[in-house]
């Protein structure tokens, strides 16, 4: 069995864009991890359902396009983490450049993908909670699968 | 974003205090910073490295 929990995941971010749109492009490429990550969230690539109800007939669904998704990370703001740092410029962006991300499994196991920033909210609740910031990333590209480094 | 890959025989200091949890390093605002081109790379994207030479105190 190789489920696993999700400690030890990591998230990175790289101004740099991969040569090529495939796990050797975007393993050239040199990440800054993103510090104090509580969570990612789910993301990936769906499609949309296309439905068609015929006259006479059942329900039909076809492919649509395809959505990448997004992650709204949740992370502990830190001013002097470098990672966050860079995410907050890709967030304050007026241009639409693209920023790369790799997310680390626990396994090794990566996902590549780029993606423009979309905001940087920042959460200040109770006093018994930690001053918490929820950037909008979203993805543009497919989302490659790579296994871990050998 | 492409940006122009920092060049050997540059030097880059520290805009302000930072660390980098992935490679474990930190540098004191105003401090020379070592690390890799790419990890320049970024860091200069970020705004935390520059080429200016910080004046003495």
């Amino acid at each position: 069995m190789s489920s696993m929990t999700a400690a030890g995941s990591k998230l990175a971010i790289s101004a740099a864009s991969p040569a090529t749109f495939d796990a050797t492009g975007y393993t050239a490429l040199t990440f800054t991890t993103i510090g104090q990550v509580e969570q990612l969230g789910a993301f990936g690539g769906t499609t949309e359902v296309v439905n068609f109800q015929p006259l006479d007939g059942v329900l039909q669904k076809y492919k649509g396009p395809s959505n990448s998704g997004a992650i709204s990370p949740s992370l502990a703001h830190d001013d002097q983490d470098a990672g966050q740092t860079l995410l907050r410029t890709a967030a304050d962006d007026k241009s639409s450049t693209l920023y790369s991300f790799r997310v680390t499994l626990p396994n090794g196991a990566r996902r590549f993908f780029q993606a423009r920033v979309f905001g940087y909210p920042e959460t200040v609740g109770a006093a018994n909670s930690m001053v918490m910031a929820n950037p909008a990333i979203e993805i543009s590209t497919d989302v490659i699968k790579a296994p871990a480094v050998a | 974003m492409t940006t122009k890959t920092p060049g050997p025989d540059q030097t880059f200091y520290a805009t302000r205090d930072f660390k980098d949890v992935g490679t474990g390093k930190a540098f004191a605002a105003a401090t020379e910073v070592i690390a890799t081109p790419g990890e320049i790379e970024n860091y200069r994207a970020a705004g935390l490295v520059t080429t200016d030479k910080p004046k003495a105190a």
